[in-house]
């Protein structure tokens, strides 16, 4: 076995676990910790596959601002376990059978993981995510949408005020 | 270009109505246009030429706005334009609130009839159709009686059910003819399968079939006569009625001919059922109205019996019929509303010895009701009679049964006679006065109609001789 | 590309407005003229009179249709800013920044009626979206204004990630982000013939659904129209619903064979449903804003139509005059309804007695929505049917016939309306009417009634 597999293993081990211990956690703040562990598990997925910009990108926006965020929210919120909601039985069953769609979609990937063998993923050869790469992609074939989506953030940053700012 | 007239002045004047502010210029003008009206389908009648006009209307949809005259339509056509002046003539004395506004919807109707009896494209006549209901719903939701605004509406959604279904039916026969077109021509070529036949037929017949009304599509008809305003009545009974029975004629069974065959015999029993259940109702009756209302169900059930009937006879009865039932039931429709504006009340209980205070009216509507029995001598005899005859020849025992309707018909026109002119008068009669010269004046031409045409029906016949002979070359 | 580049630059201009004049009737006027412009630089576009030109390496493919379909949209917005600019002023203290997000929404617009890639259809979906979160909450003291934009805002993040999700399916599945499907041998995709993609198509389209308020997934409509400020559900109702329609037979036209069979079941079922959710509860509604919305939901039901019948010209012309037809006269409708003092139907009362002119233009309008003949929606309906028809021949007779029922059905909400108006005694109040929205009225009911006549005019252009 190979460092890499050992590696791809471990930190698929990892993010199987902590994704079960943000389920399991009674508290909130703690699984919002093991999910931060999830986004680094990911990320060094995305090391391994060469696409480096994705990984340092998952860190920041999702482990480094969105988490923040939730915290900030959860210790506003200031939960604690006598609010905990009691969940019915629908509730539940309908979290089975959406969760076991789910499940269904991924095993109808993976049965058909045999002809896709060769080429599932470039494992340090591909270069596509370098963050060199990426961007001359980025301003060349795909300058048109990434102009574009200035106006996205335009507009959300022209919500942003509307909303925020007092009357 | 005639033919374009007819529909151009109604709709034109109409539309001028609504600025007329003075209550009696616009009944002036309406009925001057009406008048006008009347002449051009009169020369239209005497002069064969010239009668369709035909021009692009939607070339990217291969809709043409094409219009024409025939035997049928010219007939149908003269019953509009007659019905409209007799209308405003005779409700002349009556006021209304926004009298523009009523003027100028009836006009707008008049525009719509006379489309629908033109249109020899089945877009612009599924227009037209939709065209003539529209002013009378409101028409009928701004001057009609007390529980006017549900009954209406159950009027419009009805009919409008229907027309929908008509325009589903209208979209399929568009793709199946060669290059898409409406034309009445393209469609009369169609061969189409059995089984197309099938639904499409039912598509069709339950708009028509709501219009007429026949039997189980009647409900909406007593309650909507009752509650209009009499003016509006009478175009609902004496002319839109006839929208059914033509369009059945002019497009339904020609273009459906196998399954107007295969289910014959389905539409004459509920056309039997309808006429004997009406007239039935009709014998229970204490209102003049809703008597009215059921006769009629039970006359139109019996056209469409006969035209089902397939017999020349028959049909020629059915054209004939056509135009007397409309005459008579706007002369019926008259003397109610002369009843009502009056005193105040259309119960037969309430009234009673009218005869005495009002001779004239009693006779006129003697003469009128024989004509609704279908006596000899009178319009309703020949066309009944011949319509008797198609529906015997097709099956002698539907014949018999629809005969029983005769006896009924009787029977509540006679007790509605005796009730209102004979007998003491009740407080109610006590003070009333005979007609006034205008609704004489109508009346007395109505019946003047009524036996011209019970004892010389030929020009009629000839009018329509070539309708009946395309009917039949269509097979 | 000038629609796009103009419209994200009167965004800009308009954000910018707000700095140097506080009269926000000069905003309004500001945004007006902007938007005239931005008609005009399309319509150049258009018939290749004057146009930016960008390498956009086939990201974005521009064609007539896409033209045209911007036009009529940019042309009811024009309307919408006639009638109900002044309504727009009234709603918060950020004129200037309402009509900038509301540009921004057309520049996302603009994107949709041209994508030629996933990617784009996704950027543009989303710029059109992001803005009208904001607007529905634009009424910051109102609770119920806040709820709108919260669930709006959740569910249509909801929505973005299926899209997503799809997106990336498909693209495992074909191994490019184009539209029309370049074969797999070509681009040496990874799987060919798998369930990958079409589950990916799915997904799509079940976002898109979210995003029309088809049924099942409209169940965020109703409480955001009605919690939005009025002016802003006009807006979102219509001019936004269709450009939603646009994206979806844009996709679909190229890619529905992708689905199979499984496009003939789907599709009806989804009519239905959403014909039957529209209506049927429209029927129960006591606030017009509501059975508006309701009723927007119907007639969604019947623009599905056209995505059934995919790729046929009937149904192309159809969707142009059923935007059209809709959009105005829901413009107008809402345009009268921002202005009544009570949104029930028992405010419409008396209407017809104390403004006759605007009952009457209220009273085609409402006739169009219900598709009577003589008005821009029987049209609209018709083309609808037709094309439905042309495409599916006697197996769809039936569901043709189960959409006009329903339309019967919706009659009688509609009627409502106008018996109240001319029928009831009451005093329905209207504030603020001037002669100037009685002339944008006009404009209407006249195009209303003109294309109702001769929809050819309008779909000649579209020929020409």
């Amino acid at each position: 076995m190979s460092a890499i597999q050992i590696l791809f293993w471990f930190l698929s081990g990892l993010a199987l676990v902590s994704a079960i211990m943000v389920l399991i956690s009674k508290n909130p703040v703690h699984s919002v910790l093991w999910l931060v562990m999830v986004f680094f598990a990911i990320s060094g997925h995305y090391i391994l596959m060469n696409a480096q910009f994705l990984a340092i990108v998952n860190l920041i926006v999702y482990a480094g601002a969105i988490m923040v965020l939730f915290l900030f929210v959860i210790m506003l919120m200031n939960l604690d376990k006598t609010s905990d909601p009691q969940k019915n039985w629908w509730m539940k069953l309908a979290g089975v059978i959406s969760g076991g769609c789910l499940l269904m979609e991924m095993a109808t990937l993976v049965r058909q993981a045999a002809e896709m063998k060769e080429k599932t993923v470039m494992m340090k050869e591909g270069s596509i995510g370098l963050i060199g790469n990426l961007g001359k992609l980025l301003f060349s074939d795909y300058v048109v949408p990434f102009e574009i989506s200035s106006v996205l953030f335009l507009s959300a940053m022209v919500g942003a005020v509307v909303i925020g700012k007092k009357n | 270009m005639v033919a374009v007239l007819l529909i151009l002045i109604p709709l034109l004047s109409g539309l001028a109505s609504f600025f007329i502010k003075e209550d009696r210029t616009v009944k002036g003008w309406s009925l001057f246009s009406s008048v006008i009206t009347l002449l051009a389908v009169l020369y239209a009648i005497f002069n064969p030429q010239q009668l369709s006009y035909d021009a692009a209307w939607l070339p990217t949809l291969g809709a043409r706005f094409s219009v024409s005259l025939d035997g049928m339509g010219k007939m149908l056509c003269l019953l509009t334009a007659i019905s409209l002046p007799v209308i405003f003539v005779s409700t002349f004395k009556n006021t209304y609130q926004k009298a523009s506004a009523f003027y100028a919807l009836m006009l707008l109707t008049q525009a719509g009839l006379m489309g629908v009896f033109l249109a020899t494209d089945i877009l612009l006549f599924y227009f037209f159709w939709e065209l003539a209901l529209i002013p009378v719903y409101f028409l009928c939701s701004i001057w009609g009686g007390e529980k006017r605004i549900a009954v209406t509406f159950k009027f419009f959604i009805y009919t409008f059910v229907g027309s929908l279904l008509m325009l589903a039916g209208i979209i399929y026969l568009y793709f199946q003819t060669t290059g898409g077109s409406f034309a009445l021509k393209s469609l009369y070529a169609l061969h189409l399968s059995v089984k197309e036949q099938n639904i499409l037929f039912w598509l069709f017949f339950i708009a028509f079939a709501i219009k007429m009304p026949v039997f189980p599509f009647h409900t909406w008809q007593p309650d909507t006569y009752e509650q209009s305003p009499t003016a509006v009545t009478m175009i609902l009974s004496g002319v839109m009625v006839k929208m059914g029975i033509f369009a059945v004629i002019r497009w339904l069974i020609p273009i459906f001919p196998l399954a107007a065959d295969h289910f014959r015999d389905i539409v004459i029993i509920i056309s039997i059922i309808g006429m004997i259940y009406a007239s039935l109702i009709a014998i229970k009756q204490d209102d003049i109205k809703r008597l009215i209302a059921y006769s009629s169900i039970a006359h139109i059930g019996l056209m469409n019996a006969a035209i089902f009937a397939h017999h020349q006879i028959g049909l020629e009865g059915v054209m004939i019929q056509m135009f007397n039932h409309g005459v008579n039931v706007i002369g019926l429709w008259i003397v109610a509303d002369v009843i009502e504006q009056q005193l105040g009340t259309r119960k037969f209980s309430q009234l009673g010895g009218l005869a005495q205070k009002a001779p004239i009216l009693a006779i006129l509507l003697v003469v009128m009701s024989l004509a609704n029995i279908a006596l000899p001598l009178t319009n309703s005899f020949v066309g009944e009679f011949l319509m008797f005859n198609g529906l015997f020849q097709y099956n002698a025992w539907m014949a018999a049964v629809a005969g029983v309707s005769i006896i009924l018909a009787a029977v509540y026109t006679l007790n509605m006679i005796q009730k209102i002119f004979y007998g003491n008068t009740t407080e109610i009669t006590n003070h009333a006065k005979d007609i006034n010269g205008n609704v004489q004046l109508i009346l007395v031409v109505l019946v003047v109609v009524v036996i011209v045409l019970g004892v010389y029906p030929q020009p009629m016949i000839n009018l329509t001789k070539d309708s009946v002979q395309i009917f039949f070359a269509n097979r | 590309m000038n629609a796009i580049i103009f419209s994200a630059l009167a965004g800009v201009v308009m954000m910018f407005s707000g700095i140097f004049t506080k009269n926000t009737s000069i905003i309004t006027n500001v945004a007006r003229v902007a938007l005239a412009v931005l008609i005009a630089v399309n319509l150049l576009d258009t018939y290749g009179g004057w146009m930016i030109a960008v390498d956009t390496k086939n990201l974005l493919s521009f064609n007539k249709f896409g033209f045209f379909f911007n036009t009529i949209l940019f042309v009811a917005t024009f309307l919408f800013f006639v009638l109900s600019g002044r309504d727009i002023e009234k709603v918060g203290s950020y004129t200037a920044e309402y009509y900038a997000l509301i540009f921004f929404s057309l520049c996302g617009i603009a994107v949709l009626t041209s994508f030629n890639n996933l990617l784009m259809m996704f950027l543009g979906v989303e710029i059109m979206s992001i803005p009208l979160y904001i607007l529905t909450g634009a009424d910051k003291k109102n609770l119920k204004s806040n709820e709108a934009s919260l669930k709006y805002f959740l569910m249509g993040s909801f929505s973005t990630g299926i899209m997503l999700m799809g997106i990336t399916l498909v693209y495992g599945a074909t191994g490019n982000f184009n539209l029309p499907p370049i074969s797999s041998a070509v681009t040496g995709a990874v799987v060919s013939d798998s369930i990958i993609g079409p589950l990916g198509l799915l997904l799509i389209f079940v976002s898109l659904c979210f995003k029309v308020s088809a049924a099942p997934f409209h169940f965020w409509t109703p409480d955001v129209y009605d919690g939005a400020p009025s002016v802003f559900t006009s807006f979102m109702a219509t001019i936004i619903k269709a450009a939603g329609f646009f994206a979806f037979i844009k996709l679909f036209e190229e890619r529905s064979s992708d689905l199979r069979v499984s496009w003939k079941i789907i599709m009806p079922v989804i009519i239905i449903a959403t014909l039957l959710a529209g209506n049927i509860t429209a029927v129960f509604q006591q606030s017009v804003k509501r059975m508006l919305a309701y009723s927007s939901i119907a007639q969604a039901g019947f623009m599905l139509f056209v995505v059934y019948a995919n790729n046929n010209s009937i149904g192309k012309e159809g969707i142009l005059l059923y935007a059209a037809a809709y959009s105005l006269a829901t413009i107008g409708i809402f345009a009268i309804l921002i202005r009544m003092k009570d949104y029930t139907f028992n405010g419409y009362n008396g209407l017809a007695k104390k403004e006759p002119f605007i009952a009457a233009v209220n009273t085609i309008l409402l006739l169009s929505l219900a598709g009577i003949p003589l008005t821009a929606g029987f049209f609209a309906k018709y083309y609808m049917l037709a094309a439905a028809i042309n495409a599916g021949g006697k197996s769809v007779l039936w569901l043709v016939v189960i959409a006009v029922l329903f339309a019967a059905v919706s009659v009688y909400y509609y009627f409502r309306v106008i018996q109240a108006m001319y029928f009831k005694e009451g005093d329905a109040e209207v504030e603020n009417v001037n002669n100037r929205f009685k002339f944008g009225l006009l404009i209407i009911a006249a195009l209303i009634i003109s294309i109702g006549i001769l929809p050819s005019v309008l779909l000649n252009w579209f020929y020409f």
